[in-house]
């Protein structure tokens, strides 16, 4: 018998979307079972999840287009914040007390947390060792809305080392806004920062209009990059411009001229980097032609249906381009984007809807007519 | 399947600092854990060999002013097998049986920014979890240490040679990575012949580094020069104008990088002088009484230097380190003494008088393995 505490009284069932049924809505459950604090692993916990963001990787995952075959039925949803209810009773190094220890790095019953992506790492392995985090083949087996239950659920399980503790000076009132820091902030974030621009350089965010790429602006903004945002639409245009892109370049208006409209844009020789966050394959090979000399291309969106980038490999040498895959981020990562948000620099643009609303936000997603952010309030 | 099983004894031996600046007591009935008092993630390791190093010495002499509680089983360098395992552990990535090492820190948190970033031997945790010094060490037959921090020994590598990595090896490696010298350039190893400084000469001449190796006399410069690979050669005590000397050695210039693992700070001073502009001088040796780094700023700035302050490594340094051994790159020069010496053992190096490591036998010949 577990003797740990409890927040509050914990439901035997609460509300949750589940994948039943790829490419199918999502199954909307008003008793789904909640995992109880006794069945808690070592180094679990449950959280009680408040806000729950959408993205498009959600409808990836639902219509199984990376061919990941989840394990159905699964809850969905990869971004959360949310309370700790329980944690289990052991795992948790609640044995250890010393000097000096960061505050607030100890997560416990009662703590503000979100929710990623990936829901544990080993922290062993020499990915981990190297800080390579994403590559831990752990994390890429224990994925919250893909692998493993995710958030859109009243109640989820994740791991106590692993969720990110909400920093303090973050009040109640903004964790629907941080929401989706936890994964289109800390893809945005960690993909600008390896780019290998440098302050003062130019930097292309294709997408810039949606949920990364709106966040992404602030970031490059707050890293002192030139910004030149790439999507289509005036609302778009007039939402990237606000946020301080320093140029914007419509790719549906500039039609076959857009590659030159985006190196005019950026200093007339194109931007020293591209950060694609878009799940279609044209923008990647579309920002090979655009980078300047020895410039970067970050891939962060993923394109269902097997999208691939086509480089014909004497432009790749003689432009000595680089090409870098980058997949969400590691703790270090997450606790500087929240840094930023507590500095004030960057502020998600989102939509509150209701849980039961979510297949129509996933429609809505899918048609490109979301700007910023969607989060579910739980 | 059965797993492996072992008999712990209620007591064993262990070398214990129990009074600061005196001998470790050499206790053989010291109490040993029983698995039962071991918390979730520890485990018990029956100790093989275990090394001794100058830090040791300062240890025992409060000379860092960590003030340990006493008493305090000394050594941080060891290798051996895990008997058992805390029960309720989660995740641990070593099991009974395994052969694992030891070292300096015996465990960090794994969760804070320095941890996040890779820096663990700056974790907070550290300080007081470090063997040897702040928690029970390695000069015993059997230690208490964290599943999560124990270092696997690769295969086929003989425990006494593997030993003094988990603490000089690991240093050293980690020191050279830290040069900023890449293939081809000259790097000053101070303290060349000692423990450390024999593993820095042949992880730097791994790394396709030209050594210019300083110690002094006949038979540290026999093993640096012609069992090492240490292209050159300085004898501090007979050099009449080491800087100069040093800056010859290396084409002339000077070297691009400088590793002390001294413990005076004396040749850290000269390396500031001898470094050839925007070198780079790894400090590694902890030398006790307040030792000083003097750096004039008008040499620091115009000469572009970086100076850093090298400690340990963490668990990526570790394998990489001990890899290198594996592949037969780096090879130890010890010698075995048995676990009864350890005071002698402090008192040698205290003279200055050890070539290479000195590695303790401490397994109890009397005992049934």
């Amino acid at each position: 018998m577990s003797s740990h505490p409890v927040a509050h009284k914990i439901p035997s069932t609460a509300r949750a979307a589940i994948i039943t049924e790829f490419k199918k809505p999502f199954t909307l459950s008003t008793n789904h079972p909640v995992p109880s604090p006794s069945s808690l692993r070592p180094g679990e916990c449950l959280v009680k999840i408040e806000y729950a963001g959408c993205c498009h990787s959600d409808i990836h995952v639902r219509d199984n287009d990376w061919g990941g075959d989840s394990p159905v039925p699964l809850v969905a949803g990869h971004e959360g914040v949310g309370k700790v209810v329980a944690v289990a009773q052991f795992g948790n190094g609640e044995d250890v007390k010393y000097r000096g220890e960061e505050e607030g790095i100890r997560v416990k019953v009662g703590d503000r947390v979100g929710l990623k992506w990936f829901a544990n790492a080993c922290l062993r392995c020499e990915s981990c060792r190297l800080g390579r985090e994403t590559n831990c083949s752990v994390a890429r087996a224990t994925t919250h809305g893909y692998r493993v239950d995710g958030t859109f659920a009243d109640y989820v399980v994740s791991w106590t080392d692993y969720v990110t503790p909400i920093p303090k000076a973050i009040p109640d009132s903004d964790l629907p806004m941080i929401t989706p820091m936890l994964c289109a902030g800390v893809t945005i974030y960690k993909a600008l920062k390896v780019c290998n621009a440098q302050p003062g350089q130019w930097v292309a965010i294709s997408g810039a209009g949606g949920g990364l790429g709106h966040l992404g602006i602030q970031f490059a903004k707050a890293m002192g990059f030139r910004v030149v945002a790439i999507d289509t639409g005036a609302s778009k245009k007039s939402l990237c411009l606000s946020l301080g892109a320093d140029a914007w370049v419509d790719f549906v208006e500039t039609g076959e001229k857009f590659v030159q409209e985006v190196q005019k844009a950026a200093g007339g020789l194109g931007p020293h980097a591209a950060v694609v966050a878009v799940g279609h394959p044209l923008p990647f090979n579309q920002a090979v032609m655009y980078l300047r000399l020895a410039g970067t291309l970050v891939a962060v969106g993923m394109p269902g249906g097997g999208g691939t980038l086509n480089v014909p490999i004497t432009l790749m040498i003689a432009k000595t381009l680089t090409i870098v895959g980058s997949a969400t981020g590691t703790r270090q990562d997450m606790a500087e984007v929240l840094d930023f948000v507590v500095q004030g620099k960057v502020k998600c643009i989102y939509q509150e809807r209701k849980m039961e609303e979510v297949n129509e936000v996933m429609d809505e997603l899918a048609a490109g007519k979301v700007s910023g952010r969607i989060v579910l309030k739980m | 399947m059965a797993k492996p099983s072992y008999d712990i004894p209620p007591t064993g031996r262990a070398a214990v600092i129990t009074e600061y600046k005196k001998d470790l007591a050499l206790a053989e009935n010291h109490p040993v854990p029983s698995v039962a008092d071991l918390n979730p993630g520890e485990c018990l390791v029956k100790i093989e060999y275990a090394g001794v190093c100058q830090s040791d010495l300062h240890v025992k002499d409060d000379a860092y002013g960590f003030n340990a509680p006493l008493p305090l089983i000394g050594g941080h360098e060891g290798i051996g097998r895990i008997v058992a395992i805390a029960e309720h552990t989660v995740g641990s990535p070593v099991k009974v049986g395994d052969r694992v090492g030891l070292k300096w820190t015996a465990r960090s948190c794994l969760k804070c920014e320095n941890c996040r970033k890779g820096m663990e031997a700056c974790c907070a945790m550290v300080v007081t979890h470090a063997h040897g010094c702040t928690v029970n060490g390695t000069w015993t037959e059997y230690a208490v240490a964290w599943t999560d921090y124990v270092t696997p020994i690769p295969e086929g590598l003989d425990s006494a040679a593997a030993t003094p990595i988990l603490c000089a090896g690991v240093t050293t490696y980690k020191a050279v990575k830290q040069s900023n010298a890449k293939i081809g350039d000259w790097i000053a190893i101070s303290g060349a012949g000692g423990g450390l400084g024999h593993l820095a000469v042949q992880y730097a001449v791994a790394m396709g580094l030209r050594v210019i190796a300083i110690d002094t006399g006949a038979s540290k410069r026999d093993l640096c020069v012609n069992q090492l690979g240490a292209e050159k050669w300085v004898d501090f005590m007979e050099s009449k104008d080491l800087v100069k000397d040093v800056i010859e050695a290396a084409g002339g210039l000077g070297p691009h990088a400088a590793v002390i693992a001294a413990g005076s700070p004396i040749p850290f001073n000269q390396a500031l002088l001898y470094l050839r502009p925007a070198g780079t001088l790894v400090a590694v040796g902890m030398p006790a009484g307040g030792a000083m780094l003097n750096v004039p700023i008008a040499l620091l700035v115009p000469r572009c230097i970086n100076i850093v302050g090298s400690a340990t490594g963490n668990r990526q340094d570790m394998a990489e380190a001990l890899d290198i051994v594996a592949q037969g790159k780096v090879k130890c020069h010890y010698e075995v003494r048995d676990w009864e010496e350890v005071n002698d053992v402090l008192k040698d190096l205290r003279a200055g008088t050890v070539t290479g490591r000195v590695v303790l036998r401490i397994a109890d010949p009397r005992r049934p393995n």
